[in-house]
């Protein structure tokens, strides 16, 4: 397994550290994988990267991905004025105002008194008239593009609302607006997208996703991109430098080979239009955490590929959710494993038990502190042999609130992690993952044990018998329980039409968009 | 052979549990044993079969593939009586065999001799699960192999296997380029429904893609016309006894040979092939057993009756449980032994029986005193002596309607023998009265009958389906690509919603395509492709898009057509027909290129009024 460290690293002085307290999952994991940001707000975050990157002509390119790298991000304000704040107001002018120039005057007047984010000499939307042939199109455009508000459902300010990714007139970043100014915000956007980009950039397939993702998903000439541009004004914004302190630890993973092959199959699928999207949403962030799990089985020690045993959901509770149960929350504790593993090391160090007076022991400990992990007590703790418990206090603290949810949180966010049925989460994969999951790799047919092999093997995921022979060898599995787990997984492809029998022997895995070539 | 010992060999026919890989030999045995000859019908495939041996033949290895019970076993045992194999040799029951054979030369080919191998059973011959490969099966492995891709090669192989054990015994082998190809090329045949490819020196036969209705036929003239019965008949001295004038078993017989009964079980069959649902030969042969021997009671060995269980049960009442007509459903077996034998599990998907109308529902339970309904329910139900209005039913439908009754005993009796009735309905209706009564409706199949007489019937003779026919499917399609209740079907609407194509609401028009032939080469039909209808849509420029119909895809369209949106009837029509729709904007992108006139980008929206009519509006930005 080839994890290659990068040997260009941040600084102390350097890193912008956002007042983050350590430099600890960080340093191993990269900065930052962030729990509270969903699969598609980090597909989202990532395409302001890779959109940035392909205007300068260096989409995917190895070299500019390497520390510190730079992007240029967008905030669209008067599009976002447009279509999120006060969402009702356009769609009642146009029902009570029949008279086209009446309805524009009104609009255009509320507008330009109540937009945000913009300064006086920015507040004109007279732009739009030229445009539409009548304030009666404009809305039912405006609404239509309002009917593919990503994660539409969620009550978040107007402005971290996001559109469907159409092109890249429709890619912006997250925002803060206050007092007319707006602000980058890491909550919704918290690097991990940032990260995403600079795995694919730095995995073997970098060249055959930058030939073939713009085709895909940067292709402005669509015009549902061309509609988004023209809600703009002419004038281009100059947009914001960002991800200066961004950090990924490795230069190659195992993990970004996968989710860039995943990703270069996806995107030579045979699905029309913007189809291809959400199992890149999908895919990419089940790579992030597969990324997190195997990382940290590695820094724990020793597990290359933990598995992940699923339950496809049974009318009643049995082995086989117990066992994913229990898989799951293996998984989860394995960074804290690492994390101890980590913390401990400081104890290796040669200058960590350096003789002297406590005083000196003391600051020789600090130092070491200091330099591996960027942490200080700020002179809080007096025993040099309380400082460490002080370190682990803080460090598991933090790892508890944020870096400790990534597997749950981002499992969950791609429908592969559930509470369904139970108290306790576990592996019960949702229809939309086990489609992306057969997209992602089947090439055209597969047989049915062949793919639950397949699976096993790519991602550590437990299906079936043999496969939990192999996960459990250690102590040994009931068959039946698995059979019949694999039996409901035959079933629920089917009903997603993915599974052709041709007898009661043998049964095919069809991706129904593979390329034919 | 007397009747009774034919009744007692017939037995071993029916759904009684055995041995699957020993089914073949075991009747064998049996019959040279008791001297009582087989039921057998020319296999439809032997004839090909046998061709693939013969000096014209393209040269090469065959394999036999297909469920248990289709006969695989049998053809090899037939072939390898045509090439003149030691008939003993073949008793002894060893899995691989061989036999010298000389090919005489052709034109284009000197004579040779080869070494034919017969793997008869392969899940038989190959190392169990987790152990080694003996290394001569191996080379046996690599050799057959080898045959696919080799023209001259000196050993070629006749295999019988399922196609799970067939793709798990290539899987098992160690990887090689050339395993790798063999085993691609097995795939490719078996998901193809091809029996060669181009270059490959291979014949592949599944026996599970032939016809199942044909397969009925042939079993149950041969059933029908086995000596058996004609020594039953000879042997009937009581009206009691075993083919006495009271017997169910000859009854059941008697009913069997009727062309209405045979016409409608063919009916499901052929069915069942439209729902890729294979019958094989021994489930057939089960099939018949039991509607001729069925019992529903426990006093019946295995439910099947023998000579013996004839007089007792005239005596005790209880002929009305030998129904031939629930017996088809095997509706005699207990739940388990129902469910787990694959005829019984497919007919119970027409849900015969548990369907119906309220017509049907008043003749059987009002007919017998209402002026209009009277005269249907003594022709089909008063008329019927022997499982039809019995004193039994007569009895619980008084019962039933006088509700009199505290505990709820006596109407669920009543029931059960409702559903009998309809059951019995599904066979008697006659044809001229099959649109008034809505006879389907007593399947979950509504349009069950049409799909046979108005869209495969006329394909199969070809020639075109009824325009009105089409019209629904477009219809429905149209319903569940724009996810509202549009009426068109004279053109197909492909919508979507701004993102994605796989929204369940699609308000913007991709394309409509005429259904009617226009000069742009677009145009929507039902074609047919030798097994099933296919709704073929042209595009234009070359391009169409295909959809292969199925039963159940037929009922879900025309149900959604005529108004209802049963989501939950099959989730697995509502996907697939949301692939077809992604196939079709695939299709149309690669037609179109970008949608952009010079100046301006044009939006279509579509609403329906509330007659159904489609309103599109377009709309347009200026660039």
């Amino acid at each position: 397994m080839n994890y290659t460290p990068t040997t260009k690293t941040p600084t102390p002085t350097v890193a912008d550290r956002e007042r983050e307290s350590m430099w600890l999952e960080e340093k191993f994991w990269g900065h930052r994988l962030w729990d509270q940001q969903s699969p598609w707000l980090t597909f989202l975050e990532f395409l302001c990267v890779g959109a940035s990157a392909y205007r300068a002509g260096h989409l995917f390119d190895f070299d500019k991905s390497q520390y510190p790298s730079e992007y240029t991000a967008f905030g669209r304000v008067h599009l976002r004025n447009i279509l999120f704040n006060n969402e009702q107001h356009i769609g009642r002018i146009a029902e009570s105002t029949g008279d086209n120039a009446t309805a524009w005057a009104k609009w255009l007047a509320w507008i330009e008194g109540n937009a945000r984010g913009l300064d006086a000499g920015q507040r004109a939307f007279g732009y739009l008239r030229e445009r539409f042939e009548s304030f009666h199109d404009f809305a039912t455009l405006v609404k239509a593009l309002r009917s593919c508000i990503v994660e539409g459902d969620t009550n978040k300010r107007w402005s971290s609302r996001f559109i469907f990714p159409f092109g890249p007139a429709a890619i912006f970043e997250d925002l803060s607006i206050k007092d007319e100014v707006p602000a980058r915000d890491y909550v919704n956007f918290g690097r991990s997208g940032e990260l995403l980009y600079h795995m694919l950039a730095r995995s073997a397939l970098r060249e055959q996703l930058s030939a073939i993702f713009p085709t895909r998903v940067l292709n402005g000439n669509n015009k549902w991109n061309l509609l988004v541009e023209r809600l703009q004004p002419a004038t281009a914004e100059s947009g914001a430098r960002r991800g200066v302190a961004t950090f990924l630890p490795y230069d190659a993973h195992p993990i970004f080979d996968l989710i860039a092959e995943d990703w270069v199959h996806l995107l030579h699928l045979r699905l029309p239009g913007f189809d291809v999207i959400p199992y890149l949403v999908t895919s990419g962030t089940f790579g992030l955490l597969l990324y997190q799990l195997h990382t940290s089985g590695r820094i724990a020690g020793g597990i290359s590929k933990p598995s992940m045993i699923c339950e496809v959901v049974a009318p009643k509770k049995g082995l086989v959710r117990e066992l994913s149960i229990e898989s799951f929350e293996e998984n989860s504790f394995l960074s804290v494993d690492a994390l101890e593993k980590l913390i401990s090391s400081a104890e290796t160090h040669p200058a960590w038990n350096a003789q002297g007076s406590p005083t000196d022991r003391l600051n020789s400990r600090r130092s070491v502190l200091e330099d591996l992990f960027r942490w200080s007590d700020e002179k809080q703790v007096n025993d040099p042999e309380d400082l460490l418990k002080q370190f682990r206090l803080e460090a598991k603290e933090r790892h508890r609130r944020h870096f400790g949810q990534v597997h749950r949180s981002f499992g969950r966010g791609v429908g592969l992690v559930s509470r369904r049925g139970t108290n306790r989460f576990r592996y019960a994969p949702t229809d939309h993952f086990l489609r992306c999951l057969v997209f992602a790799s089947v090439r055209k047919r597969v047989e049915f044990s062949e793919l639950l092999a397949h699976l096993y093997e790519r991602y550590g995921l437990v299906f079936g018998e043999r496969e939990a022979e192999d996960a459990k060898s250690e102590q040994g599995i009931d068959k039946k329980p698995f059979q019949q787990n694999a039996l409901r997984l035959e079933h629920r492809l089917s009903s997603l039409g993915l599974l052709k029998r041709l007898s009661d022997a043998c049964a095919y895995v069809e991706n129904p968009y593979a390329d034919q070539s | 052979m007397t009747g009774e010992q034919w009744i007692n060999f017939l037995r071993q026919y029916g759904p009684i549990p055995t041995k699957d890989n020993l089914y073949d030999e075991n009747l064998r045995r049996r019959s040279r044993k008791t001297g009582i000859p087989q039921i057998l019908f020319a296999h439809p495939y032997e004839e090909r079969v046998k061709s693939c041996f013969s000096a014209e033949a393209l040269p090469g290895s065959v394999i036999l593939t297909g469920t248990a019970g289709d006969g695989k076993t049998f053809l090899c045992g037939r072939i390898w009586e045509h090439l003149n194999g030691d008939p003993a040799q073949w008793a002894r029951q060893d899995t691989h065999l061989t036999l010298s054979i000389a090919m005489p030369g052709t034109a284009n080919r000197p004579a040779r001799a080869l070494t034919l191998h017969v793997l008869r059973d392969l899940s038989a011959w190959v190392p169990l699960q987790g152990s080694e490969w003996p290394a001569e099966k191996l080379t046996l492995m690599m050799q057959l192999c080898q045959s696919f891709f080799d023209a001259q090669a000196n050993d070629i192989f006749l295999v019988a296997a399922n196609d799970g054990q067939l793709g798990e015994t290539l899987r098992r082998l160690p990887s090689s380029s050339e395993i790798q190809k063999a085993k691609e090329t097995v795939e490719e045949l078996l998901v193809s429904n091809r029996e060669r490819l181009d270059g490959v020196f291979l014949s592949l036969f599944n026996l599970s893609r032939g016809s199942s209705a044909q397969l009925f036929d042939l079993a149950l003239d041969a059933f029908i016309s086995h000596e058996g019965w004609q020594r039953c008949r000879e042997g009937a001295n009581a009206q009691n006894q075993l083919f006495g004038s009271e017997c169910p078993i000859r009854r059941n017989v008697e009913l069997l040979s009727e062309p209405l009964v045979r016409k409608r079980l063919r009916a499901l069959l052929e069915l069942c092939d439209q729902n890729d649902l294979h019958v094989p030969i021994r489930q057939l042969l089960i099939l018949l057993t039991n509607a001729v021997l069925g019992h529903s009671s426990d006093q019946v060995k295995d439910r099947l009756m023998t000579a013996a269980d004839v007089p007792r049960v005239i005596a005790a009442g209880e002929r009305g449980l030998a129904s031939l007509y629930s017996n088809v459903f095997g509706g005699n077996l207990p739940e388990g032994r129902r469910s787990n034998t694959a005829i019984f599990e497919y007919l119970e998907r027409f849900q015969i029986g548990r369907e119906t109308t309220n017509r049907i529902d008043n003749i059987l339970i009002f007919g017998e005193s209402h002026e209009r309904l009277q005269e249907q329910f003594d022709a089909l139900i008063k008329a019927d002596s022997f499982y039809g209005a019995d004193s039994t039913y007569v009895a619980a439908r008084r019962a039933y309607i006088e509700g009199n009754d505290e505990n709820n005993d006596a109407s669920e009796e009543f029931l059960k023998l409702l559903v009998a009735q309809r059951q019995a309905l599904f066979f008697k209706i006659p044809d001229r009265e099959v649109e008034e009564v809505k006879l389907w409706n007593l399947t979950v199949f509504r349009f069950g009958g049409e799909y046979l007489d108005y869209v495969l019937e006329p394909l199969r003779s070809q020639k075109t389906v009824r325009r009105g026919l089409l019209g629904r499917i477009v219809k429905g399609i149209n319903r569940i690509f724009t996810g509202m209740l549009i009426s068109s079907e004279n053109e197909l609407y492909v919508a979507s919603s701004a993102s994605l194509s796989q929204s369940r609401v699609s308000r913007f028009l991709e394309e409509r395509i005429s259904v009617a032939a226009k000069h742009t080469g677009e145009r929507v039909e039902l074609l047919f492709n030798g097994r099933r209808p296919v709704l073929r849509v042209s595009m234009g420029s070359g391009r169409t898009a295909d959809f292969l119909m199925t039963l159940t895809r037929y009922e879900y369209l025309s149900r959604v057509a005529e108004g209802a949106m049963p989501s939950s009837f099959s989730k697995e029509c509502f996907e697939d027909v949301m692939t077809f729709k992604s196939q079709l904007m695939r299709e149309l992108q690669g037609r179109d290129g970008q949608a952009t006139r010079d100046g301006e980008v044009t939006f279509t929206t579509l609403e329906i009024d509330t007659t159904g009519v489609a309103r599109e509006r377009h709309i347009a930005v200026l660039l």
